[in-house]
Formats: structure tokens, C-alpha cells, sequence
């Protein structure tokens, strides 16, 4: 939370930074004033619906020429971005600019520029999209997921259980970033998980339930703001549940083994929609896929008569191998980051 | 370098996006391998359940998984499960007598298409706790009928497998291959039998038998429906000897209903005995020099009326030497015929009976006992032919039962015991051949089944399908009922490390059960069950 706040004033010193950027460049001030007079747009100017939005090396260029400026200001406002673009690029800029035709003037200085140039009107238009350099709540934040997850095990004692080498889960959790620094962030997360698998065995139902309580550090690089790769480490406990129909006891044989359990993935997450600033709490959806590696450290199944009374006397529990559940797993997640 | 990469353009970012996904989506293009078929295999029905008991070890097909699973019990008592493999398609499973292994028949995969498909064999598997195939026999064809030998060395097969639809489009019945188990390394004899048109009925692994030349072998007699064909085991590829049977009324040759063998070493008195269905005829063959050294004997058939239509024939040892006993059950009468003179000796029996088991003590040179019996007689006759000299008459005393025999179960080791079981119903007698009594035992079972422990000490009567049983004490005669928690197919006393005793009563349903009671002192509540035998050894 501390750093979230600090994220959220650093974003504020950004753009009053960036509001004092356009004071200190006369020329797009210049080409503001000209473009509110100026007559119609010379033929190799855009659209007066595009934003020509001056590159920043122009608007920071002494050799820009009014002619870079748009055709009709009026229209300029409703001329918003549409789209989040590389922090340093024209989107910035952009926005710098959009500001000054919407307060032509004289140049001001630059500690008067917050203050009259922000209408509460057009604020939200005027928030400046996340960069890799300041992500906001596309890094910092809460998030709670479901997700899917598939798991190989080719280890043999499966077979009893599984028609396929496959085992899949549903499984919910949450995280909390607990530190950021520029692209890079540490989280925690923690996840449960349900699954199982069905069989016969010769003729017999089987099945197996696995469920998983796993908790640990996700380290995040965003490589764009609204995506990033991760690696996370999540040791934990697993419980198995076997059973296996048997037609000579007349019900069902039954085992629970309790386990270490852990995963190893990597994997990317990316979000859709919502606002492209980072700033402040807005609800996000994420969807992301992880590859890693699952262990389960189950040895041995002792099968015995969930209804003992029904069951022959003195019945020998029978011994089935736990499948080592080792193995590559893939997730598949949504999420939504507040 | 992301910051980079990010500012190189979607192209990048896409290649990430894909390569990321990739890797998460691995396991599921991974995760498609299906699991061994093994484990769809089907179950075993009760129906069709193959087993057989060894000394040490109860031996159960799994035809679906081509294994035969063998449970034996541990010296703690416990029941250990191993499982061996067997060829393909199997037909038919068979105890090796004395040897602790068991024959499992296979036809292999039948029509035989590619060089791949897995021929016709014959497994020998050994039992007790450590189940591990002893031997394995390629054959070339797949049979139909096993014939082993007594002393366990020899199997013969035969037949074309019609019942299971492996027969051949062209047959040779009179085809047979032999194998000398004892060896694993033999290669099948295959050889034709000279015929006459006919084919073969049954096959007779004699003991060991004194030749003519002074040597000494065993053989294979092959009744067929019209002559007796000899094999010498000793060079089973040489030519067998033939002897054609002769002709009855009509142009008819009857065809050979049973034989018996005696040996001696008294080489002229080395013969062996047939007789035929609906004639009072038998043949008698002795062994006699062969001039020619072309075998160590050959045969010699002549023609003897026993008096009438005998039911069963044997050749015996009495008093007065050796004897070809008949039984004549349309006259209620009993013939002793001397083999040299061909002269018959008619006793009078107080019933009709049909069948005759020697009863012999084990050991014994001197004459022999028998029992005699049959499903249409209501009590057992013991004779003694130690007396047939000048009162014969005297030797024969009967036993009221109240109701026919229907089998006699053979006892293991020297006991003096057998097993009566009623022609009809659930009641069995426990026959004390020393003491000539027999102690009927009653059960509520509609049709009883016995079976015996090694030590022939104790006898199980169970039914199919029951979830009541009995141990009977042979000596004292004492019953212990018991009871199981699921229903029987078959009860078998096995030998356990420590001079123990491990009863198991099999249960054929599902993934095939079993109880397991202590053979000596069973009680029903101390019983073990244990299940999903069928899923051992699968992991």
C-alpha cells in the first residue's frame, strides 16, 4: 500500500513534470496560438478528425513549422487518443498539446501552468497513459483469479485412475503486489485447487480427487503495461483421494493421502480494456497462461471399505501405487486486478 | 531489454505472446498419451474361471491380460500374489502332477496373418511365491487336447482347437506332438500316427515298464476307434507299433472303451489289456521279443471272452498272480481271467457295480485291494484279491451306503481315506479303507464339491455359489463349519512356509476376491479377505 501510494504521488509529480514541459517549450505554445488563428490547414496537412500530433522531437525542435499544427482547433478535444502508446512518443505530447489549444494564451509561467490549465471537466482525458516507467495499478495492485489447470503425469500408477496422462483442476486464488520497482514487481500469491480424474479399472470405477493449497512469491516484469511475464514459486500441500469401485465388496475402497505439493511456472498475463493510465484503483481484467512444473510426493494407496459395515470382516486393505505427481502443468487464467 | 523489444514493435510482442503460450499449451498437446490397455482388460466370470491347485500355490488364468496370477500364502499367514505370463489365447490350464507347476495351453493369435502374430504354445509355470515361467513350447499349430503324464515329465497334444474356432480349414486328427516337460530346452516331437482310417480317442502315459530286451521305458498308448498304437518314449521319433483291433459283426470294429497295463519283471508278464464298448471281448497283448531289433519289444494281441459286457478292466496283482479283473455288472458278477491261459474265474457280487479303483496301499508288492462301486448301486464293495485262491467268494464285502457313488476322490500321499461323493444330491461319505467304514457326512448343498489338502489330512465341501462351508478332519472325522462374507466358487488347502496350512476359498466376481483361513484351525472369525486380486502385479 505504501508503495502504491508512492506510485500514485509519483504519478502526480509526472504530470505536473509534464504540464511544466509545455511551459518550457515556447514553440508548441507558439503553434497552439497560430493554429487557433491560423486559415485553412496547407493541402499536406492531416485530417482535421486525426490528431497531428508533432513528433517530440519536433515539438522539442526550434525548426518545426506552424504548418505541423492542426487545421481546425475546435475539433481538437474531441480528437482523443484512442489508443495507449510507448511512453516518450507523440501520445504524450499529444496531450501536452491538447491542453494548450484548449487554453490558448499567453505563455504562462510554468508554476501557474497546474493550476490553470487543468479543467475537472477534462481531466479524465488528460491522464496520462501508464509507461513502463510508471505502471500504476497495471502493477500495483490486488488481484483475484480463477483459472484452469492441466497437468502431464506419465508416471504409470495414473493408469488406474486416468484414461489420459492428464489431470485437470479449477482453482481460484488472489495476489498482492508487495513491491515495484520501474517494470519489475514482487507479489504474493496464494491458490486452491480441485480436481480429478476418472477411470475404470477392468470393469471397476476409479477415481482420483487431488486438491491443492499452495502459497509464494510471483516475481512480475511488465515488458508493456498492459502485459507481463512472470515466474513464480508456489510450495504447498496436496490431498488425494482415491477410491475404486469393487463389485466383491459391494461398495466403494478408499484412500486419503495428505502431501508436499509445489509448482514452478512461468508464464504472461495481459490485460484488455480499462483505461490505459494507471493511475488510481480501476477494476482490470486479466487473462494469462503459465507453463511450469508440478511435484506431489504420494507413495502408496492402502484402499479400504469406505462403508466398513457393509464390507467383508477383517477385509485387507489393498494396495494400489500413488502415482508420483510430477509433471509439467499449464494454467490457464482470468483475473480482475483492482 | 524488454523496454526494448517493446519499442521494436508488435511483431515482437506477438512472438513473445506465441512463444509464452506455447509453452503453457505443452502440456496438453503432452498430455494426449492414453494409458496401457491392461487396464481395460475384462474380468474374470465365474463361468470361466480356469484354476488349478498346487501343492504350495492356487494358480488362476487371466486370460485377458495372457498371465496366470498365483496365490500363495506368506509364513506370516498372509496371502502373496505373483503372476507369470502365458502365451496368448489360452485354452487350457493343468496341474503337473508332483512337479508344482502348471501347463497353460495357448492358441496364440488365431488366423495367424503376419509373421508378428504370436503363435500357439505351451507355458510351464512354477508356483508358490515367486511365480516365474519355467519353460515355454512354440508350437505350430494350436491344439485342442492335453494329455500329461502322471509322473509329470510328459505332455501330449492333440485335437484341432474347433471349439474355440482356431481349426485349421484341413485337419490330421490322428497328429500329435509330444513334449518332455522336464526339459526346457526340448523341441516338440510332432509326429503322425499310423492310421487305418482312424482317429484317436484317448492317450495313457504308462509308468515304467520292463521290455522284453532286458531294458526298460515308459509309453504312450494311443487308443484310437480301431487299432492301439504304441509310442516308445524313450525315442518318441522312431515308428510307432501298431495293433489294428479286429472286426465284429457287420464289418464293424468296436471301438475300445478303456485299457489297463500291468508291468513285471517277469518279462513275459508285461501286457496290456483292452476293452470295448458293447463287447464281452477283450484283447490281451503281451510284450515279446522283437526278432528283428527293430524295437525293444513288440506286441503280441490275442482275443479273450471275459464272460460278459465289462464295464471296467484292470489288470491286477492277486494271490495267484497276475489277474485281468472285470467287472460284469449285467450277470452282478466279477471276473478274474489268468493272462496265460486265458482261463476265467467268476466271482459273485452282491450288486451290479460298474467301476473299480485299486485301492492298494502305497508300497505294497504283494496283491492288491479295490473298491467297487457305481452311481446305480447303493453300497461299495472292498476286495481283497490276496484272497481269491480257493475262496474267492470270500474275498468281497460290501458297505451299504444308501445311495450310488458318483466319484471317488483320490487321496494324496499314503492316506488310507477316500473321498465317496453320492451320485445325486449334496451327501459324501469319507471312506476308511483300513477299517472298512465309511462316515457319511450330510450337507445342505444341492451338489457338493470336494477338495482335498496335500497332506491328504483334510478334506473342504463347498458348493458354488455358497457362502457356507465345512472342513472335515479326516483322521477324527471332526466338521468345521465356516462361514465367508461373499459367496465360494472354490476352496483349495495349500501348504505354507512352516509346515502350515493356508485355505482359500475364491470369490469369481468383480476383480476376483479371495478369504483366507487357517488350514488347520480354520474359524470363521478369523478369516482375511482380500480383494481386487485381478489388479496384481498390473502396476
Amino acid at each position: 500500500m505504501i508503495r502504491s501510494r508512492q506510485s500514485s504521488r509519483l504519478s502526480a509529480l509526472f504530470a505536473f513534470a509534464a504540464l511544466g514541459l509545455v511551459e518550457m517549450f515556447p514553440v508548441c505554445q507558439a503553434q497552439a496560438q497560430e493554429g487557433a488563428t491560423a486559415g485553412p490547414a496547407p493541402a499536406s496537412q492531416p485530417p482535421s478528425s486525426e490528431v497531428a500530433a508533432p513528433a517530440p522531437a519536433a515539438a522539442s525542435s526550434p525548426e518545426v513549422t506552424p504548418a505541423a499544427a492542426p487545421a481546425t482547433p475546435t475539433t481538437t478535444p474531441t480528437s482523443q487518443p484512442t489508443d495507449a502508446k510507448p511512453a516518450g512518443s507523440g501520445q504524450q505530447t499529444q496531450s501536452l498539446w491538447v491542453l494548450s489549444q484548449t487554453k490558448p494564451g499567453p505563455a504562462r509561467a510554468p508554476t501557474e501552468a497546474p493550476t490553470e490549465a487543468i479543467d475537472p471537466e477534462q481531466q479524465e482525458p488528460a491522464q496520462i497513459p501508464a509507461t513502463l516507467d510508471h505502471l500504476g495499478n497495471f502493477q500495483d495492485h490486488w488481484l483475484l483469479f480463477v483459472h484452469l489447470r492441466g497437468m502431464w503425469i506419465s508416471d504409470a500408477a495414473l493408469d488406474p485412475f486416468a484414461d489420459q496422462d492428464f489431470i485437470g483442476a479449477f482453482g481460484l486464488g488472489g495476489s498482492r503486489t508487495l513491491f515495484s520497482d520501474g517494470q519489475w514487481s514482487l507479489a504474493v500469491t496464494a491458490l486452491a485447487e480441485a480436481g480429478s480424474t476418472k477411470a475404470s479399472v477392468r470393469g471397476s470405477s476409479s477415481e482420483l480427487d487431488l486438491a491443492r493449497l499452495e502459497g509464494g512469491p510471483e516475481l512480475r516484469m511488465h515488458w508493456i503495461p498492459r502485459s507481463y511475464v512472470f515466474v513464480r514459486a508456489l510450495p504447498g500441500v496436496l490431498s488425494a483421494h482415491a477410491s475404486l469401485d469393487d463389485v466383491t465388496v459391494g461398495g466403494t475402497l478408499e484412500d486419503n493421502k495428505v502431501a508436499f505439493a509445489g509448482d514452478l511456472g512461468a508464464g504472461l498475463a495481459f490485460t484488455f480494456g480499462g483505461k490505459s493510465s494507471g493511475e488510481g484503483h480501476g477494476v482490470r481484467f486479466w487473462v494469462a497462461a503459465e507453463g511450469g512444473y508440478g511435484i506431489g510426493s504420494i507413495h502408496d494407496f492402502s484402499l479400504t471399505p469406505k462403508n466398513a459395515g457393509a464390507a467383508p470382516a477383517r477385509f485387507q486393505a489393498q494396495h494400489l501405487d500413488a502415482p508420483s505427481l510430477n509433471g509439467p502443468l499449464m494454467r490457464l487464467t482470468a483475473a480482475v486486478s483492482f | 531489454m524488454m523496454r526494448r523489444m517493446g519499442q521494436n514493435g508488435a511483431g515482437r510482442r506477438q512472438f513473445l505472446a506465441a512463444l509464452t503460450l506455447s509453452v503453457a499449451g505443452l502440456p496438453v498437446m503432452a498430455g494426449c498419451g492414453g494409458r496401457d490397455s491392461k487396464w481395460d482388460a475384462e474380468p474374470i466370470s465365474a463361468s470361466d474361471l480356469k484354476v488349478v491347485a498346487l501343492s504350495d500355490s492356487v494358480v488362476v488364468a487371466d486370460p485377458a491380460l495372457n498371465r496366470v496370477l498365483v496365490l500363495a500364502g506368506s509364513s506370516r499367514g498372509e496371502l502373496q500374489l505373483s503372476n507369470a505370463p502365458i502365451g496368448q489365447g489360452l485354452l487350457s490350464l493343468w496341474a503337473v502332477p508332483g512337479a508344482d507347476r502348471v501347463l497353460a495351453l495357448s492358441a496364440g493369435v488365431q488366423p495367424r496373418l503376419r509373421s508378428s502374430d504370436e503363435k500357439a504354445s505351451l507355458t510351464v509355470v512354477s508356483g508358490g511365491l515367486s511365480a516365474k515361467v519355467v519353460a515355454r513350447y512354440e508350437l505350430e499349430q494350436a491344439f485342442s487336447k492335453i494329455t500329461v503324464d502322471p509322473q509329470g515329465q510328459w505332455v501330449v497334444l492333440a485335437g484341432d482347437d474347433k471349439a474355440s474356432g482356431n481349426s485349421g480349414a484341413v485337419v490330421n486328427p490322428n497328429e500329435l506332438v509330444l513334449i518332455d516337460i522336464s526339459d526346457r530346452r526340448f523341441v516338440p516331437v510332432r509326429k503322425t500316427l499310423a492310421s487305418f482310417g482312424s482317429q484317436p480317442l484317448r492317450y495313457t502315459f504308462t509308468g515304467e515298464l520292463h521290455f522284453p530286451d532286458g531294458t526298460s521305458g515308459r509309453l504312450l498308448l494311443v487308443e484310437t476307434e480301431r487299432d492301439l498304437t504304441v509310442i516308445n518314449l524313450a525315442n518318441p521319433e522312431a515308428n510307432e507299433i501298431t495293433v489294428q483291433f479286429q472286426k465284429t459283426q457287420g464289418d464293424q470294429v468296436a471301438k475300445p472303451a478303456g485299457l489297463s497295463y500291468h508291468d513285471s519283471t517277469d518279462v513275459s508278464a508285461t501286457q496290456i489289456a483292452v476293452r470295448f464298448e458293447g463287447q464281452s471281448d477283450v484283447i490281451l497283448i503281451d510284450m515279446i521279443a522283437d526278432d528283428t531289433q527293430t524295437h525293444p519289444f513288440k506286441l503280441l494281441p490275442q482275443l479273450v471272452d471275459a464272460g460278459g459286457i465289462p464295464s471296467a478292466l484292470e489288470l491286477v496283482n492277486t494271490d495267484q498272480g497276475v489277474r485281468l479283473a472285470a467287472l460284469l455288472p449285467t450277470t452282478s458278477r466279477a471276473a478274474l481271467i489268468d493272462p496265460q491261459t486265458t482261463i476265467a474265474q467268476f466271482i459273485d457280487l452282491a450288486a451290479p457295480y460298474t467301476q473299480f479303483t485299486l485301492t492298494t496301499p502305497e508300497g505294497t508288492a504283494g496283491a492288491d485291494e479295490a473298491l467297487l462301486w457305481g452311481a446305480n448301486v447303493t453300497n461299495v464293495a472292498f476286495w481283497a484279491l490276496g484272497q481269491t485262491g480257493e475262496q474267492a467268494f470270500r474275498s468281497i464285502e460290501s458297505l451299504e451306503l444308501q445311495t450310488g457313488v458318483g466319484d471317488v476322490v483320490e487321496m494324496p500321499g499314503s492316506s488310507r481315506r477316500r473321498l465317496l461323493q453320492a451320485a445325486s444330491g449334496g451327501q459324501f461319505f469319507v471312506l476308511d479303507l483300513d477299517r472298512r467304514q465309511a462316515f457319511p457326512m450330510s450337507t445342505q448343498f444341492g451338489h457338493v464339491q470336494l477338495s482335498v489338502s496335500p497332506d491328504g489330512k483334510r478334506a473342504w465341501a463347498f458348493e458354488h455359489g455358497a457362502l457356507d462351508f465345512g472342513m472335515i478332519d479326516l483322521e477324527t472325522m471332526h466338521v468345521t463349519a465356516l462361514r465367508v462374507d461373499r459367496p465360494v466358487d472354490r476352496v483349495f488347502d495349500i501348504q505354507q512356509p512352516g509346515n502350515h496350512s493356508l485355505a482359500i476359498a475364491l470369490h469369481a466376481q468383480g476383480d476376483l476376491a479371495a478369504t483366507t483361513l487357517d488350514g488347520h484351525n480354520p474359524d470363521s472369525t478369523l478369516s482375511r479377505f482380500y480383494g481386487g486380486l485381478l489388479l496384481g502385479g498390473l502396476q
